[in-house]
């Protein structure tokens, strides 16, 4: 662990400060470290896959002697050190070739992990079309029951979500909407959870489409949507596994004070889905209430006065007539 | 794949999808879960091209319903109400928030524990006092702020009735006020 150290300075003050535990958080950063061997097809792939997060992203260049599922220590420290919370891990050996490893901290600690083996791969490079703009949000589409039934492919989801949703908007340029990240796992999910073995399990399709849309003549303003593929191409295979300790994720997902929607008071809904409200309203003064109005109901000025209870009724009255002279007699 | 077709074809192409078990939507992370089947015979076949064009489909079909929902939402032209709006031109929808809980980053923040000062302030309701109130108070018989003190302060004015002291009164001394008796106590202090 690295000591914390009280800012010297205020620029570094406001790095530590965008570093802090904040009620909402900045956007994840990730990683991307190579491992001691790791071959052309590795690299390649965590440099197409940086393309889709950047510029939230940090590419190391260096081989790193580090092996995931024995030791997230140096993994950690990278963590810290670049305030990264995603990380992935490129490696290529003969028993698993070709594997990404993939990583999640919390509070720069291994939350989650995951290896994807590359059973199949086209390069970005291969499409031969545009790239897409930096930091756009995409658009995710996760096809198959597998992704709710099973643990493993679960966290693959919730992973996928996380690495690639980049900015948390709350209003969207539709012109933003320019590629879409589909997910998709055949089989059922009623495969054995924890049988050890996942080679048995269904390969994951990872694509990238850019979408276009034409004006339909079918309906009004909807769009007919139509994809382009844009790369990467993979297939992965889920390999080890690291599941989160239930502590620590308890503490991941906890939802600050602040961001918790406030209880409606008084508003219910009843057995049909209709919305019923109690209403409190202030006591009503029914002597003030406006009836009907009506010439033989209407009350003389004389009557209003009398019923005040007014002592300089006379006064007013004469007043009426008397008071702007009087004002004048002041100001001669 | 999607050959080079006209507008005109594309467009009449249907803008609705049918699904057998409807799918759910993750608006605010612009996602959307599809928990139907797929096709097993394509997915295991070991033509790559038909496998290809099915998960096209598929995906294309995903980015309909998500286009399609994406555009129900309440719209908002021209910018400038939002917070995130940066620049006023664009057509901008206001999403709502992600409903798929993700892990955080950082543990949530924990208050700052109270100093033993500000704990017993609490406790004995010690509020700070106002800052920078300045030496003027209103004086509501002048209807003008006047100072605290000093020159023509309002601890320097004589009042207007005060009661006698019997006392003084049976000495003969006659006690006029605070002036007064600041000027004896002025006499008093060494020069």
């Amino acid at each position: 662990m690295m000591r914390i150290v009280k800012p010297k300075n205020a620029r570094s003050k406001r790095a530590m400060d965008n570093r802090a535990s904040k009620v909402i958080e900045n956007t994840k950063k990730a990683l991307t470290v190579r491992g001691s061997t790791c071959g052309i097809l590795v690299q390649n792939a965590m440099a197409d896959i940086a393309a889709y997060k950047q510029p939230d992203i940090k590419k190391f260049q260096k081989k790193n002697e580090i092996h995931p599922f024995e030791d997230v220590s140096s993994l950690e420290f990278f963590s810290q050190k670049n305030d990264a919370s995603l990380i992935i891990f490129g490696s290529n050996s003969k028993k698993r070739p070709n594997t990404l490893t993939w990583l999640r901290t919390f509070n720069y600690q291994v939350l989650d992990m995951f290896e994807l083996k590359i059973l199949n791969y086209k390069t970005m490079s291969d499409f031969k079309t545009l790239a897409i703009n930096v930091g756009m949000k995409p658009m995710f589409s996760f096809v198959g029951p597998i992704f709710d039934s099973h643990p493993h492919y679960q966290m693959v989801k919730s992973m996928f979500l996380d690495f690639f949703r980049g900015e948390q908007i709350s209003m969207l340029d539709l012109a933003g909407l320019q590629y879409i990240i589909s997910v998709t796992a055949s089989g059922d999910g009623n495969i054995s959870v924890y049988s050890g073995d996942t080679s048995n399990l269904p390969p994951i399709n990872f694509r990238v489409y850019r979408i276009k849309t034409y004006k339909s003549t079918t309906q009004n303003k909807v769009p007919r949507v139509e994809l382009e593929e844009i790369g990467p191409r993979f297939d992965f295979q889920v390999g080890r596994v690291r599941e989160a300790d239930p502590d620590m994720q308890k503490q991941a997902m906890r939802i600050p004070k602040e961001l918790q929607p406030k209880a409606k008071k008084n508003v219910e809904t009843d057995l049909l889905g209709d919305k019923v409200a109690t209403i409190h309203v202030g006591k009503q003064d029914l002597m003030k209430m406006q009836t009907r109005k009506m010439k033989g109901l209407k009350k003389q000025r004389k009557e209003e006065f009398e019923e005040q209870g007014n002592d300089e009724f006379e006064d007013i009255i004469v007043s009426d007539e008397e008071q702007p002279r009087k004002r004048k007699r002041q100001i001669d | 794949m999607s050959d080079s077709t006209t507008t005109q074809s594309v467009g009449s192409r249907p803008v609705t999808v049918q699904r057998a078990v409807p799918v759910t939507y993750d608006l605010g992370n612009l996602a959307v879960f599809d928990t139907n089947m797929m096709d097993p015979e394509i997915m295991s076949s070991a033509d790559e091209a038909k496998r290809e064009e099915y998960l096209w489909s598929l995906a294309r079909d995903s980015a309909q319903l998500l286009v399609n929902q994406v555009l129900a939402l309440p719209i908002v032209t021209g910018g400038r109400t939002g917070g995130d709006v940066k620049h006023n031109d664009g057509v901008f929808v206001k999403l709502p928030d992600p409903t798929t809980q993700l892990p955080r980053e950082k543990p949530v923040p924990v208050p700052k524990p109270l100093t033993k000062w500000e704990k017993f302030a609490k406790q004995k309701g010690i509020t700070p006092k106002a800052r920078n109130s300045g030496n003027l108070v209103y004086d509501e018989a002048k209807g003008e702020w006047v100072k605290k003190w000093g020159y023509k302060g309002k601890n320097q004015e004589i009042p207007w009735l005060v009661e006698v002291d019997e006392n003084t009164e049976k000495g003969g001394g006659e006690d006029s006020g605070k002036s007064e008796s600041k000027s004896k106590r002025a006499k008093r202090s060494p020069k």
